[in-house]
């Protein structure tokens, strides 16, 4: 694991210093949680619908079953069937959450969220390559995020400026 | 005048003018300086509260996230500038970053922020706020900024505006001295001329300005009537002089007017080596003519008596009244014996004709007439006197013409 974060760091993106935020030891489920909050609290629906609806793709290692969602806002947290199809995600879903996937799934639930307005976030992609909008990254104790521009660019979100402004600003 | 010297009108005024013109100054400086610093002051404080929104708003993610780095790198720029000292900005627990100016090297520049430091040590604190929940907060600390300048500035016009006041104060008393305290000076002078000199026919010049003019005019008029009162007191003295040395009813001169001739014309003789001659004329019967015509007609006679006597004296001689109906003449120096008969010849010539009374009737006065001549008949004025005197009884005892006795006066007896 630590290997693994350790070649993700070294590999990351020149341009890009990842976000990062300090958590105690055993306190990552917590930590991605109000890292999840925080990324919601910076995104805006066209038709924010409440609660947002947080799907799970792929396996999962941070968010317990029932995590908080920003204070104001009730996450309601289903699992995301495999096989399911572009339109009905977008009826499904508002958060996509991608876990351990085997790339070609991730990459046709991925493409199946580009037009529509679901906020991706990847647990598991340390390049960030994957397509996924944030995408965590696990330092020793503490965790950060990276944005993928291109996807948010595309997608059917807005991510507030001053996020992508901090995650540029990092350019040393 | 005692004491330490006064000071002058021009010293008092440009002092008071100059008090006031500091005051009004000092006054409308302060004035507009509390004003303007107060002004400036909530100036500064809203430049403050824009800072901080800004900030606030810059890094509401990077508190969000809790990322100190993002943080730091958002306030820093803004921290630049140079009417901010510092900015922290706090989160919750115990999130907190700071960006601050560098520590300044020129003595001006720290001087300002020490004043900076003073006066605003208070920052501004404006919340951090997402999603409607406080996260946090910006302390924005004031720097000096441009408040140096307009200090200074405003010292220079400070300084600039007391110069122009104390040239303009010195002006303007020139100008005063020369408007009100001239007319002034002149009204003094003339006071204090007519004082030391007495020449009481100086008045004061016109004056331009109302109350001085009218100074000048009553201190004018009280001249004018301290002039006509000295020639009032100057005639009434002539007049009563004149009263006390001559016999109201005739207007001759009375006795002591004539001894005191006699005795400077004595001196003239003596001096001149000549002589001089004493006439005593006496009205005969006068009191039995005064008893049957009246009072009245007594003071007539005597009147045109005197008149008849006047008309024959030369210049230089003085004709007196010494008593009720006795008159005498002095006869100037040099004035022989021959003379002085021949004078009393034409008096007695004089006195023949008649006088005419007020009630029609005709009197003749005839006069008994006594000659004495100086050094001769008498050493000095009393002793002259009584040789005439004594002559003029004779004469009247002998009704012959008049004629000097040879012998010595002292011998004589009278009748």
């Amino acid at each position: 694991m630590l290997l693994l974060v350790a070649i993700a760091l070294a590999m990351s993106p020149p341009g890009y210093r990842p976000v990062s935020t300090q958590i105690a030891d055993g306190a990552t489920d917590q930590a991605v949680a109000d890292m999840l909050a925080g990324i919601v609290s910076f995104t805006r629906w066209p038709e924010p619908h409440a609660p947002l609806r947080l799907c799970l793709a792929g396996v999962v290692r941070f968010i317990a079953k029932r995590p908080d969602g920003p204070p104001n806002q009730a996450l309601l947290v289903r699992a995301l069937p495999p096989s399911i199809g572009a339109g009905q995600m977008a009826d499904q879903c508002d958060i996509v959450y991608f876990g351990a996937l085997p790339p070609a799934a991730a990459g046709r639930l991925l493409a199946a969220t580009r037009p529509a307005p679901i906020l991706t976030i990847a647990e598991d992609d340390p390049t960030c390559r994957g397509g996924a909008m944030f995408c965590l990254r696990f330092g020793p104790g503490q965790i950060s995020f990276e944005l993928n521009l291109d996807a948010v660019s595309r997608g059917g979100v807005t991510i507030d400026p001053r996020v992508l402004r901090l995650s540029r600003e990092g350019h040393r | 005048m005692s004491g330490p010297a006064l000071p002058t009108i021009g010293q008092v005024m440009a002092r008071m003018q100059f008090r006031l013109t500091l005051f009004a100054l000092g006054l409308a400086g302060v004035g507009a300086m509390l004003t303007s610093g107060i002004v400036i002051d909530s100036y500064v404080q809203q430049n403050l509260q824009l800072v901080g929104n800004l900030a606030s708003y810059v890094v509401e993610p990077a508190i969000v996230f809790r990322d100190r780095e993002a943080a730091q790198s958002a306030i820093a720029p803004l921290a630049d500038r140079n009417d901010v000292r510092a900015i922290v900005v706090t989160g919750a627990r115990g999130f907190r970053v700071a960006a601050q100016r560098p520590p300044q090297t020129r003595m001006l520049a720290r001087i300002r922020e020490r004043l900076a430091a003073t006066f605003w040590s208070a920052p501004v604190r404006v919340p951090i706020r997402h999603d409607g929940r406080l996260i946090g907060e910006v302390w924005v600390y004031a720097g000096f900024g441009g408040l140096s300048a307009y200090l200074g500035l405003g010292l220079a016009c400070a300084l600039a505006c007391l110069l122009i006041a104390i040239w303009f104060t010195h002006i303007v008393a020139i100008r005063l001295q020369r408007r009100v305290m001239e007319p002034l000076r002149a009204i003094a002078s003339v006071a204090h001329r007519v004082r030391t000199e007495r020449t009481l026919h100086l008045r004061a010049p016109p004056a331009p300005i109302a109350e001085i003019d009218m100074l000048g005019h009553d201190f004018n008029a009280l001249l004018g009537e301290l002039e006509s009162w000295q020639a009032h007191l100057r005639s009434e003295n002539e007049t009563l002089a004149h009263r006390a040395m001559h016999d109201p009813l005739t207007g001759l001169a009375n006795r002591a007017l004539l001894e005191e001739r006699l005795e400077s014309a004595m001196h003239v003789a003596t001096s001149a080596g000549t002589t001089l001659g004493l006439l005593y004329v006496d009205a005969d019967h006068f009191k039995a003519i005064n008893d049957r015509h009246g009072h009245a007609a007594g003071d007539v006679l005597l009147t045109e008596f005197a008149a008849r006597l006047r008309k024959r004296l030369r210049h230089g001689d003085l004709a007196a009244r010494v008593g009720g109906d006795e008159f005498a003449i002095l006869v100037a120096p040099p004035a022989g014996r021959a003379q002085t008969t021949t004078l009393a010849t034409h008096i007695a010539e004089a006195m023949s004709e008649p006088i005419i009374l007020p009630n029609g009737s005709e009197v003749v006065l005839t006069a008994s007439i006594g000659i004495a001549v100086f050094p001769d008949d008498g050493p000095d004025p009393a002793g002259l006197l009584h040789a005439a005197d004594a002559a003029m009884y004779a004469h009247k005892r002998s009704r012959r013409p008049p004629a000097s006795h040879p012998t010595p006066i002292s011998n004589m007896k009278r009748i």
